[in-house]
């Protein structure tokens, strides 16, 4: 076996590009080497082998749009072309050269044809009368280890082939998500979700295109009756498993309309700030500075703030009732850990924590996963979810009176919350709202 | 760089007011999104964008731009580039002939990220249309080729990166250099500027998310110059640049696919805003660098929050396929 190969080549001033270069250079300038000429030679004192050697370079052609908006570039190996391309701007390329391609003895001779150079004075760019082809910044070329494919898979624990239909708002959507990138699912189930807005035909045509569904995962929306009972009929036989939409009232308790919310011209079509705030609806024409508006506001929701008991009552029993037909059921996991861990990021929309229980619970209720197939597929979630946020782009604050009310220990002054391409604070989202100042989506 | 969002169609020109029309890649959206956003400006103006850098996908194309959409078009503001040819050489056919034109760069720091390289792997997937991690690391593909078939763990892995990493890092002053030499390059033909002010603050500040991916800092800096050199006449531009400031105070800038900065490329230049426990954000995740690294190696999969991901786009095509029957 031959040593392996670590070359690097700076075509720079200054860099040791001269050692390696042959016919069809002109001198090195601040960046790169101009190729000359239409054809530019390299030569480098490289061994063959049984090994595969990685070819990359930083090279750019010389274009003058419109007359000249690219160039030609082939790139031989020893006599034999290896890759033909056409440059319009700076690429970074990469080519694997086989075995087969090398010479077995040093050295290893490189061709790049440019048949498109040209020389500046004939666009009319300069006086400089050399026909330009590429400029090459960089090449590196390095031995690989073996053949690049990645690691041969372990037997997959899936039995099942076919698809899993998902129906539900976007919470189905998110879990569809997580289980189509699990790797055991990977070319052996589909995974395809049905939103709620389907109508009747769409959902019965859907379901016949799908074809195979080897198991519906339904959520249980209210008021979705029809659609229940449909999804019922075309499953037929297949295994059914259900699960609640997922809410958290407790941690906005002033939610609520908001008169100023209304369609605006881009980027506010729905509204500058969709998610009311009572309280800061209430305050939208109070004067005073920043801090005051701050002040008043946690003044006024700290009155209006609900009794924690009594709330935390009501969203038991509204749990219970959104979860009391499901197969899966959270409610448990939601009043067990929301004082521990942020499970929602609004009112709707659960955070990575949630929607992995969610995905689990439901995996667990399925009987197409057993034994060591459930274990493995157990832990490419784990892995799939490391760092996950779940539906993360819209996040409402969280009152610092009612994380004080309920204990929150993840909720701490100054944390930042997203909304969209912005990440405010508390204190700073509640003055962005109240004074209904745009912001930058 | 691909949109995270395709444009909608665009609605028909607002006869009642002039249009400035940005031509540029997914750097003109946060440009938009601003100016579209500013109240002194968003009642007098109509931003239009037309992100060229799409025109190719088969939602994005000209067809959104149908017939009276130049016709409100006073201004352009133009990225300068040598990349998408015809979809240039098209723009200018299509524009009205006393069209007043402002030319500005699309700035790219290469530097930051010296591993920036191939890696097989990197192909078209359904869940992942632009291959799994489009900034590839060539240290990090070639370890996965190496390590194909071992089963190490992720501490492992992460050790022998940073080994074969800190041995294959080029010479960073050069590279910096080459940046530099491109970005006066590019300032030689537009009318904004802008080599000197990444030169003088990428130290100081964060510039960008990935090589091409702003934060709102240049985003802030394009937007002041764009309104000096446009809106001098006609606007009070004390207070456009303290709306600017005032939109952009808390804005992320295209942060949906943030690539780590290498810790000795970080100490290298003295990054002042580096912090080595830093959380990334890498579409629904937020990793360490260290975390990012291993999932690139590993080539695993993650979640992605902009995208309709394999279930809607799975829907997406049979509705279409089903089309007649439905």
């Amino acid at each position: 076996m031959t040593e392996p190969v670590d070359l690097f080549i700076d075509f720079a001033e200054g860099g040791n590009s001269g050692a390696y270069k042959g016919a069809g250079w002109s001198d090195e300038e601040e960046t790169h080497s101009w190729m000359e000429g239409g054809v530019a030679e390299l030569i480098l004192p490289i061994e063959g082998g049984d090994r595969p050697l990685a070819l990359e370079f930083a090279v750019f052609p010389f274009v003058h749009p419109p007359l000249l908006e690219r160039q030609q570039l082939q790139v031989e190996v020893n006599g034999r072309l290896a890759v033909s391309l056409e440059l319009s701007d700076t690429e970074e390329l990469r080519i694997v050269l086989t075995p087969d391609q090398l010479a077995g003895s040093a050295p290893q001779l490189l061709t790049f044809r440019q048949p498109d150079a040209v020389s500046p004075s004939s666009v009319g760019v300069s006086d400089d009368p050399r026909r330009l082809g590429c400029g090459l910044m960089w090449l590196r070329c390095t031995t690989l280890n073996g053949a690049a494919e990645p690691a041969a898979p372990t037997a997959l624990p899936v039995a099942a082939h076919g698809a899993i239909a998902v129906y539900g708002d976007a919470q189905a959507r998110e879990l569809a998500q997580l289980a189509a990138r699990l790797p055991a699912f990977e070319k052996k189930i589909r995974v395809v979700w049905l939103p709620p807005e389907m109508t009747g035909p769409e959902i019965e045509a859907a379901w016949r295109q799908i074809g195979d569904v080897a198991q519906l995962w339904r959520q249980v929306l209210p008021g979705d009756d029809d659609a229940a009972a449909q999804l019922r009929s075309l499953a037929g036989n297949t295994e059914v498993v259900t699960f609640p939409r997922l809410t958290m009232d407790l941690l906005w308790p002033f939610a609520g309309d908001d008169p100023r919310c209304v369609p605006e011209e881009y980027p506010y079509e729905a509204g500058r700030y969709v998610f009311g705030d009572m309280i800061g609806a209430s305050l939208a024409e109070t004067p005073g500075s920043d801090e005051q508006l701050v002040a008043e506001y946690l003044h006024r929701s700290a009155e209006a703030c609900p009794d924690p008991s009594q709330a935390l009552e009501s969203y038991a029993a509204a749990l219970a009732a959104a979860e009391h037909t499901c197969d899966v059921r959270l409610s448990d996991f939601l009043l067990g850990k929301f004082q521990r861990q942020k499970l929602f990021h609004n009112r709707n929309d659960p955070s990575g924590i949630t929607l992995h229980a969610l995905t689990e619970a439901v995996i667990e209720a399925s009987s197409l996963f057993d034994g060591e197939g459930r274990t493995t597929i157990m832990d490419e979630l784990a892995r799939l979810t490391q760092g996950y946020q779940g539906m993360f782009m819209m996040q409402v604050p969280v009152n610092p009176v009612v994380a004080g009310r309920y204990g929150l220990a993840w909720c701490t002054p100054g944390q930042r919350y997203r909304y969209l391409y912005n990440r405010w604070t508390f204190d700073e989202y509640t003055v962005q709202y109240i004074r209904w100042r745009p912001w930058c989506p | 760089m691909v949109s995270v969002t395709p444009p909608l169609p665009q609605p028909p020109a607002d006869r009642t007011r002039p249009a400035v029309l940005i031509f540029a890649n997914c750097q003109g959206e946060d440009i938009r999104n601003v100016m579209a956003s500013v109240e002194p400006l968003r009642e007098a103006y109509e931003f239009k964008l037309i992100a060229y850098h799409v025109l190719n996908q088969p939602w994005g194309g000209w067809e959104n731009y149908g017939p009276g959409f130049m016709s409100n078009v006073e201004t352009l503001w133009y990225q300068e580039g040598p990349d998408f040819p015809q979809e240039r050489a098209r723009l200018h056919e299509a524009l009205p002939a006393d069209i007043r034109t402002i030319r500005f760069p699309s700035p790219s720091m290469l530097s930051l990220w010296p591993l920036a390289g191939g890696d097989q792997r990197r192909e078209p997937e359904e869940l992942y249309p632009d291959g799994r991690y489009p900034r590839v690391d060539y240290v990090a593909a070639q370890l996965a080729a190496d390590l194909a078939g071992q089963d190490l763990s992720d501490d492992s892995i992460f050790d022998r990166y940073m080994e074969m990493s800190a041995q294959r890092l080029p010479n960073l002053d050069r590279r910096l250099a080459i940046d530099i030499a491109r970005w006066q390059q590019r300032d030689a033909i537009v009318d904004i500027p802008v080599g000197e002010y990444l030169h003088d603050s990428f130290r100081e500040v964060p510039l960008f998310h990935t090589w091409t991916h702003l934060t709102a800092e240049p985003v802030r800096f394009l937007a002041k110059r764009l309104c000096e050199t446009t809106f001098a006449d006609t606007a009070d531009l004390e207070q456009l640049a303290s709306a600017i400031d005032a939109l952009l105070a808390f804005h992320t800038g295209q942060d949906f696919e943030q690539t780590p900065v290498h810790p000795l490329v970080a100490q290298h230049f003295g990054l002042a805003w580096y912090r080595p426990d830093a959380l990334y954000r890498f579409h629904s995740h937020e990793w360490t660098f260290r975390d990012y690294i291993v999932h690139l190696i590993r080539h695993a999969p993650y979640c992605r929050e902009s995208d309709i991901g394999v279930a809607e786009t799975a829907l997406a095509t049979q509705a279409g396929e089903l089309g007649d029957e439905l």
